[in-house]
Parts: C-alpha cells; sequence; structure tokens
C-alpha cells in the first residue's frame, strides 16, 4: 500500500542533533527546551530535516500503537482524544486531517490535506499523545526517535533520482 | 403554518424505533410543508436534546468526545463532518455561530446527533412522548 | 559667608565650592554698594544688602519693571522722596549697557565681570581656576583635530582589517552629517558585531596607524567613522546586529545568529546581515549519546531558570488580564434579572440559531435514515469493521499538491503546536495525580 510521505523532503535533507532534542523536548512538554532549540534553529533552512523527522516518528508511533490491525472507530477515538486534551484549543487540530494523517501512516488510501502546516500539526498532535498512551520510558523514546531519523535518511535516499 | 399531525408522526416513529413506520411517512410527507414543519421539528427536539445534556455542563472537550463516539458507532456516523457536529451542538448554548453552514448540512448533522442524543437518553415510552410534546411546542413557536 | 562658584573645563560643569547653603541675598555685597547706603538715617529702612536685593530679585519676576519711585516707595515706604536716593551715579541704570559698549564683541573680560560683581578691589584668589590660554574655544578644537580619533581609513582597518577598502557601502559623511550613527550603521554591510572578537580577514587592529595624525578631514567628518563612540549610539549599533535572546524566541525563524553561537568564521567569508552564514558545521548524524546529552544539557539549563517557567509572573510581565476585567466576578442583580428573562426567551434563541428553512426536508432525512437507525437500534450494530495494516508499505513521492513550507509558517507552526506537547504533558500530570488522590 502506497504511503505520502509527511512533507515535501529534499534529497539530501539532513537531521541534526538539535531536531531531535527539540522534537524529544516537545514530546516531554518541555517548553523551554523546545524554545531554546528553536532559538538555535534560525536561518531559512536550519528546519527543513525537522518535518520529515515528526511525520517518520508519528509513523512508527501510529503503527507501534495500533499494531497489526485497526479499526475506523479506533483511529476517531484517538483523534477525539487528542482534541479533547486541548479542550478549547481543540481548533488547533483538525479532525478530518488528523484522521486521514493516521490512516495513511496505517496504509490506507485516502486523500491528504494540502496544508502542510495542518497536516504538520496533527501529526505533532497524535505522536504526542500517543507515546504518552503507549507509556513509553526515555530509552524507547530515544530508540523511537533515533529509528525516525534513520528513516528519513532511507527515505530520502531512495526519493533522490536514478540515473 | 403549525406542526402538523403527519409530521410529527413521522418523526415521532423514527425516534420510537418504528423505522418501517417511519419510512412510510416520509413517504407520504408533502415535500412544500415539510419544508417549514418538518425541519422546525427536528431542529426543536434537537435543541432541547442538546439544551439537556450539554447546557450545564458542556465544556468543549466532552462535545468533541461526543461526537467522535457517534462517528465511530457505524460507518455510516462516521460519514459526519465533526467540526460541524460540534459546531451545531455548541450554537445551542454558547455564542457559536453557524450561518456559514449549510441549511441541509445542519439539518442532516441536527438530524443523527438528535438521534444519538435520544439513544443515549434511554427515554421510556412516556419520556419519550413528553420530549416529543415539549419539541413540537417549541416548533409551533417558532412557526407561529 | 562668601560663595565661589568654580568651573572646570573639562566637564563644563558648575559646582559649588563649599557646601553651604547660602543665599544671594546672603552674600557680602560689595563694599562700594554697601557703602551707599551708610547715610540712611529712618529706622524703617532696612538692611540695604538683605531687603534691597531681595525687593529688586522680585520684581524682576513681575512682567513690569517698577518705576523708580515705585522700587522707592517699596523700598523705604511710601513717604520716601528721591531726596534720600543714594547716588549711584549717572552710569548706574545703564551700568550694563556702559560695559557692553567697551567691548567690541559684547562681552566683559573676567576682570570687568568680577569687578561689577564683587567690587573693583575683587580678586582671583578665591578658587578661581587658572584656565589659561587653553581654555579657549580655538584650543580645544585644535585638541579635538590632534592624533586621539582616527581618520576614516584608520576606523575602516581597526574594524575590517587593514585589507579593508572603501566601497559604496561607506556611508557618505557630507557636511550636512549630524552624528545620526544608525543611518551609518543601515548603510554598513559588514559583519554582526565585533565584541565576540571576528572582525575580518585580520582580528588586530594595526595599533600604530591609529595614533597618526590626520589633518586634512574635518572632525565632524571622522566623528561619524568607525564604531561608534557614543554609549547610547553603541547600543543601537549592536542592537541592529544581535537579536537578543527574547526576540529570538519569539520570532526565531527570523533571527540572526550571534556570532557567540556560530562556527569560527575564519575559514568563511562573513555573510552581511540577515543572511545568516550556512550551518554546515552541525553534525549531519550525531549518535544517540550525543543528542540525548544536549538534551540533558538544555533541561538543565532550563530547569535551573524558574523565571521563565510557563505560566510564572516575573516582574515586569504584562498581568494575564486586564485590571479591567470583570468576567470572574458573580453577576450583578441586573445580570441575574436579564438570565432569567432570556430562559423565557430560549427557544427563540434557539430559532434564530439552528432553524432554516430549506428545499428537499425529506430527501435530506432520507439520505441521513441508515445512520439514524443505526443508533436507534437496539441492539446497537458493531461498528467499524477491522482493517489489517500492510506489513511493508510502499513509499510514494511527496505530494505535489502539498507545496513548499516557508520557514516562518513553519515556525508558527511548531510553536503553536510545540504548545500542544506542553498542554499534554499538563493534562497528563493533572490525570495522574488526581488519579493517584482518589
Amino acid at each position: 500500500m502506497a504511503l505520502l510521505t509527511g512533507s515535501a523532503q529534499e534529497p539530501g535533507t539532513t537531521v541534526s542533533d538539535l531536531h531531535m532534542v527539540y522534537l524529544r523536548g516537545q514530546i516531554s512538554g518541555e517548553e523551554g527546551v523546545m524554545r531554546e532549540a528553536l532559538r538555535r534553529l534560525a536561518g531559512p533552512q536550519a528546519m527543513d530535516g525537522l518535518l520529515p523527522l515528526i511525520y517518520e516518528a508519528f509513523v512508527i508511533a501510529v503503527q507501534q500503537k495500533f499494531g497489526p490491525a485497526f479499526t475506523r472507530s479506533q483511529v476517531i477515538r484517538l483523534v477525539a482524544q487528542v482534541r479533547a486534551v486541548l479542550g478549547e484549543g481543540a481548533e488547533l487540530v483538525d479532525p478530518v486531517t488528523a484522521e486521514a494523517e493516521v490512516l495513511l501512516a496505517l496504509g490506507q488510501r485516502v486523500p491528504a490535506s494540502a496544508d502542510g502546516t495542518v497536516r504538520a500539526a496533527a501529526q505533532m498532535a497524535v505522536l504526542d499523545v500517543i507515546v504518552r498512551d503507549l507509556d513509553l520510558d526515555e530509552d524507547a523514546i530515544a530508540t523511537l526517535l533515533n529509528q525516525a531519523r534513520q528513516n528519513t535518511g532511507r527515505r530520502a535516499v531512495s526519493a533522490q533520482p536514478t540515473e | 403554518m403549525p406542526v402538523s399531525d403527519e409530521q410529527f408522526a413521522t418523526l415521532s416513529a423514527q425516534l420510537a424505533g418504528r423505522f418501517d413506520e417511519h419510512k412510510r411517512l416520509l413517504d407520504e410527507l408533502d415535500p412544500i410543508a415539510a419544508r417549514t414543519g418538518y425541519s422546525a421539528l427536528v431542529s426543536a427536539a434537537f435543541s432541547i436534546a442538546v439544551d439537556r445534556r450539554f447546557a450545564k455542563n458542556g465544556d468543549v472537550g466532552r462535545v468533541v468526545e461526543f461526537v467522535s463516539d457517534v462517528r465511530a458507532r457505524s460507518e455510516a456516523t462516521a460519514q459526519i463532518d465533526p467540526r460541524t457536529a460540534e459546531r451545531v451542538i455548541l450554537a445551542v448554548y454558547t455564542d457559536e455561530q453557524i450561518d456559514d453552514i449549510d441549511p441541509r448540512t445542519s439539518f442532516e448533522t441536527q438530524l443523527v446527533l438528535l438521534a444519538a442524543l435520544i439513544a443515549d437518553a434511554g427515554y421510556d415510552t412516556p419520556a419519550l412522548d413528553e420530549f416529543l410534546a415539549e419539541a413540537r411546542q417549541v416548533a409551533d413557536q417558532w412557526l407561529s | 559667608m562668601s560663595e565661589r562658584y568654580s568651573q572646570s573645563t573639562e566637564t563644563g560643569s558648575i559646582t559649588t565650592s563649599e557646601t553651604s547653603t547660602t543665599t544671594l541675598n546672603e552674600r557680602e555685597p560689595a563694599p562700594d554698594s554697601a557703602d551707599r547706603h551708610q547715610d540712611t538715617s529712618t529706622a524703617e529702612r532696612r538692611d540695604y544688602g538683605q531687603d534691597h536685593d531681595a525687593a529688586i530679585e522680585a520684581r524682576l519676576d513681575e512682567a513690569d519693571l517698577p518705576t523708580r519711585a515705585e522700587s522707592r516707595a517699596a523700598t523705604w515706604g511710601p513717604d520716601a522722596t528721591d531726596e534720600d536716593d543714594p547716588d549711584f551715579g549717572d552710569e548706574y541704570d545703564s551700568d550694563l549697557q556702559a560695559l557692553l559698549a567697551t567691548h567690541d564683541d559684547g562681552l566683559p573680560s573676567r576682570a570687568e565681570s568680577r569687578a561689577a560683581t564683587w567690587g573693583p578691589d575683587a580678586t582671583d584668589e578665591d578658587n578661581e581656576p587658572a584656565l589659561g590660554p587653553e581654555s579657549g574655544d580655538a584650543a580645544i578644537e585644535a585638541r579635538l583635530d590632534e592624533a586621539d580619533l582616527p581618520t576614516r581609513a584608520e576606523s575602516r582597518a581597526a574594524t575590517w582589517g587593514p585589507a579593508a577598502t572603501s566601497d559604496e557601502t561607506d556611508a557618505e559623511l557630507a557636511g550636512e552629517y549630524d552624528g545620526d550613527l544608525s543611518a551609518v550603521a543601515a548603510g554598513r554591510d559588514g559583519p554582526a558585531e565585533q565584541d565576540s572578537g571576528v572582525t575580518g580577514p585580520s582580528a588586530d587592529p594595526p595599533a600604530s596607524e591609529s595614533a597618526s595624525v590626520n589633518s586634512e578631514q574635518s572632525f565632524e567628518a571622522r566623528r561619524g567613522t568607525g564604531p561608534p563612540t557614543t554609549v547610547n549610539a553603541e547600543t543601537q549599533w549592536h542592537a541592529e546586529h544581535e537579536l537578543p535572546v527574547a526576540a529570538t524566541q519569539d520570532q526565531p525563524g527570523a533571527a540572526l545568529h550571534t556570532q557567540k553561537d556560530s562556527a569560527p568564521a575564519s575559514d568563511h567569508e562573513l555573510e552581511r546581515p540577515g543572511q545568516p552564514e550556512k550551518r554546515d558545521d552541525l553534525p549531519a548524524s550525531g549518535d544517540l549519546a550525543l543528542w540525548r546529552a544536549m538534551y540533558q544539557e538544555f533541561r538543565e539549563t532550563q530547569a535551573s531558570d524558574t523565571g521563565r517557567e510557563s505560566g510564572s509572573n516575573v516582574v515586569g510581565d504584562k498581568p494575564d488580564r486586564s485590571p479591567g476585567d470583570i468576567s470572574d466576578l458573580p453577576p450583578t442583580g441586573e445580570q441575574l434579572l436579564e438570565a432569567e428573562s432570556d430562559e423565557a426567551t430560549r427557544p427563540e434563541k434557539f430559532r434564530n440559531k439552528v432553524y432554516r428553512a430549506f428545499d428537499d426536508v425529506t430527501d435530506a432525512a432520507k439520505d441521513q435514515g441508515e445512520a439514524v437507525q443505526n443508533l436507534l437500534e437496539r441492539p446497537p450494530p458493531a461498528g467499524h469493521p477491522e482493517v489489517a495494516v500492510p506489513s511493508r508499505p510502499e513509499i510514494v513521492p511527496a505530494s505535489s499538491q502539498q507545496g513548499p513550507i516557508d520557514a516562518g509558517t513553519m515556525v508558527e507552526t511548531f510553536l503553536v503546536v510545540g504548545v500542544l506537547g506542553y498542554e499534554i504533558a499538563r493534562w497528563l500530570r493533572h490525570k495522574v495525580n488526581s488519579h493517584g488522590r482518589s
């Protein structure tokens, strides 16, 4: 089953340690770490590796949560859980987009939102909730992020045009 | 023109679970009269049901959770747009505006949510009759 | 007690040489003026040295100066006549004018000023500084033209190195230059700051050249060259080339690198402000331990900075709510009455919000028949069917619909959604805590 990638990924996009630190901080909800990492990630191309990293981490987390099979209702309830947590901020995550992203990560053919920002927001929010829902410890989170980093590199290589 | 007996019987049959009777009555409804009378009755019933369920404790999280639960119950209900559903509920007891929502989409969403609210309420026959009587009274006020 | 004022040529300030609080009224009058009043005979006449001066001072504050008769009456009483007027001399009333007339430049000499104030016998023995010829304006200008101010070329070399040359980026400092250093800084394209030690191909300015004298350029022209020489201008210059941490936190996508954070620029050509140097010095593939160590370091750094915890109210921060915000107050009696009346019109309020007539109502009702039946059926249906997850998902190139995400939008997205992580963590902590209490 085909998967749409999470972002317009340029060949050769690299994930830096700062990207890893940022995402680790964001998963933990450590706003100070996130802001410090963002502060250092200044510049027009400094953040290019972050979106692919988030997407890969999101895919790994989704597949880890749902296992070999899933139901549509599970996806609906997961997204609702994410938005219910946000309360008044539920509008930050579009439910249709978030459900589509989860279904895409599970190998389903569904239309994806054309708005990359909305997609990234949905991926990040769902990733956060899944990590906590799975009750991953420090090592497990680090392993997940490292695997995501490796997947980003492999996907970038495979996306390069062959001569 | 107030809600007609035929219109009232059509909705009553559906909410009471008499689906075949409902389909027959629905086919027999005058579409011109239904444009106002039946839509007013459904919207009035929906408003009262939402008011009973969420007005006292209707934070956004509870609404989101309810809508997701409704959509998760079947493939047919999953077709409801979640944001539209949340907004029409919030419009009843908050300052949420839904003028931008298509009237037909709003009606269809209200009808599905009404069914879920009635199912969750678990009314017995007298309670359901009382609820529908109140809805008819409100709809008549709107149409007067 | 006499009081002298000393004047410093270096600072231009005027300070009292003594700490006494003697006032003008208490000043010892000039011997001549005092003698002029020694022939007063009436008991009503007050001491000239104190009251006379005070009276003159008071009247000088008024719009109209009094006539001599008024002054006389004020001083000696209404019965005083001009026969008792002291003989100030013909030159008294026009004394100042007479003084001015004797000088071509209209200003008295120092001795004349001294004599006019303290009398002809007053000397300069009381702490008058010996200003000498070097205190004149011409002498001051001459010193400013000397070697302690660098020329434009010297300033350029000191800033950018000896190889730096004049080009179109050098701001034109014409005669009308008024010291507006911001105009100079805006025309510069040099590196961000100097205090990091990164100043160009050569970091050490040639000290000997800066000491040379350049008498060809005027002081006005040279004053605008080189690094800012005033405190305020220097602060402004650095502010334009280095954003503070707070600003970068709000707009990290637009932040400039500070030279402190960047790699040494010895092998790279320094970029102009607004174009941060490329970060190809970042490790492209750090190992697990490296970024985890960095993460721990960030956590420790942030943990010690308690004033920046989210939600903490730091002195100087704006309050979370306006003082006029009364939304948390209980309703007034009038508001309660309005609420009661609102209850009576709630059905009407529902109507205005949710009811709208439209065509094809029966068709719409039929379209939702299956969904309604699913919800009301007893027992309810099984729900959604189970779907298997593919074991090896294929990779498809990025969708062409998505398009690029600009850095600013991306950063904004991260900042907004990043709060989600914080909110989720806070919610989970609350959940854990409440579960623990139950």
